[in-house]
């Protein structure tokens, strides 16, 4: 393209318009090429790269962020693990029927956008992205969790975590599900680039069990494939 | 020996016809060989950390650059000059820049050009500072790239 441009000196320098001749030819040939010699180094370079290429959120119950995402806000870590919780009453033992749980979050705005989300105490929030550059443009993160075997005791008592289910106030983001005890359970894909977030009300499905109480932890992970 | 004489009455007629239009400004090229990058290297960082519900992904970076143009040839003489860049297929680039001398600010995407200097050359050399802010969609830097921008200038007819 330089090559091709044309120089002053290049267009200052046309033919006297006689009939051309063999040597006439090869001398014009030797002045296109002077001109493309003469030609500048026309052009600054700017090479770009990827900055920060990936960027995981999670957030489960309670979270911090600095500010909103909608103005501009950042996310910040937070360590609090919360606790989901069920006194079953008397006239609820024996009887089988799904006992609801509570959270001790108070987490119901989303800081994407400051908007109250979640209701709780019975409503947990669980929300986050991934970001990466590049290809393929539908990549997803994966959303599980890790789930031990059984809740325990002080006795030595177990209630297998499988009598714990949960339902999502967003379908599309976390399906309604039941804990798998003793594994990592695949629950969502987050999608690329995009903000996903639910509600999750958790619920003990009481079949009969010894008297006492009974804790547990799972753990939920966003990762990349 | 008959074709040759074609050739060269064809190429005559290329010469007469580019002298007759008088009203075409002239193209050149204009040497900015001198020009300095301070940062050539940059990063391209997501516009927001988080992704918003339905918005491109968009990555930005910038850098500053001491443009000099050496514009001696077309000294006393007015005319325009144009920054581009090359077309990315990928996606667009927008380059977005600002100026502290004689130069123009503005806004220029990736395959077109913009003018950055326009009226009487009164110098051999331009100079000013630009402060350049890159933007495109995240989604399309797989690799590293060079972008290679360029100046050229139409002189008005004297």
């Amino acid at each position: 393209m330089r090559g091709r441009s044309r120089s002053p000196e290049h267009v200052a320098s046309p033919g006297s318009g006689q009939p051309c001749g063999k040597q006439c030819r090869r001398r014009g040939v030797l002045l296109v090429v002077a001109a493309m010699l003469a030609t500048p180094a026309n052009a600054f370079v700017i090479d770009i790269s990827a900055g920060n290429p990936f960027v995981l959120y999670l957030q489960v119950g309670t979270g911090s962020f600095s500010g909103l995402y909608s103005t501009g806000g950042t996310p910040l870590g937070n360590p609090t693990v919360n606790v989901v919780s069920v006194t079953v009453p008397s006239a609820a033992l024996l009887t089988g029927a799904d006992q609801r749980m509570t959270s001790d979050s108070t987490q119901a705005v989303s800081f994407y956008d400051g908007r109250v989300f979640c209701s709780p105490p019975e409503q947990v929030y669980i929300g986050g992205f991934f970001r990466r550059p590049g290809r393929p443009r539908f990549q997803s993160a994966v959303l599980s969790v890790d789930v031990p075997p059984a809740l325990i005791s002080p006795a030595g008592d177990t209630i297998p975590f499988s009598q714990i289910r949960w339902t999502s106030s967003s379908q599309e983001v976390v399906p309604d599900g039941t804990f798998v005890a003793g594994g990592t359970q695949r629950i969502a894909d987050f999608y690329r680039n995009t903000w996903r977030e639910s509600c999750l009300t958790f619920y003990y499905l009481n079949d009969p069990a010894a008297a006492g109480n009974y804790e547990g932890r799972v753990t939920y992970t966003l990762a990349l494939p | 020996m008959r074709n040759f004489r074609v050739r060269a009455t064809s190429s005559w007629a290329l010469v007469v016809f580019l002298a007759c239009s008088p009203t075409q400004a002239e193209t050149y090229p204009v040497d900015d060989s001198r020009s300095q990058v301070l940062d050539s290297n940059v990063r391209m960082f997501w516009e927001s950390l988080a992704p918003g519900r339905g918005r491109s992904s968009l990555v930005v970076g910038q850098t500053t650059v001491i443009v000099r143009l050496d514009v001696a040839p077309w000294e006393g003489r007015s005319g325009r000059i144009f920054m581009r860049l090359p077309a990315r297929p990928e996606a667009p680039i927008e380059v977005r820049w600002t100026t502290r001398g004689p130069l123009q600010p503005g806004v220029l995407r990736s395959g077109e050009r913009s003018t950055v200097f326009a009226g009487p050359i009164t110098a051999s050399l331009i100079e000013d500072t630009l402060v350049i802010r890159l933007t495109t969609d995240g989604d399309t830097l797989e690799r590293d790239e060079s972008l290679e921008f360029s100046f050229e200038i139409e002189v008005d007819q004297q």
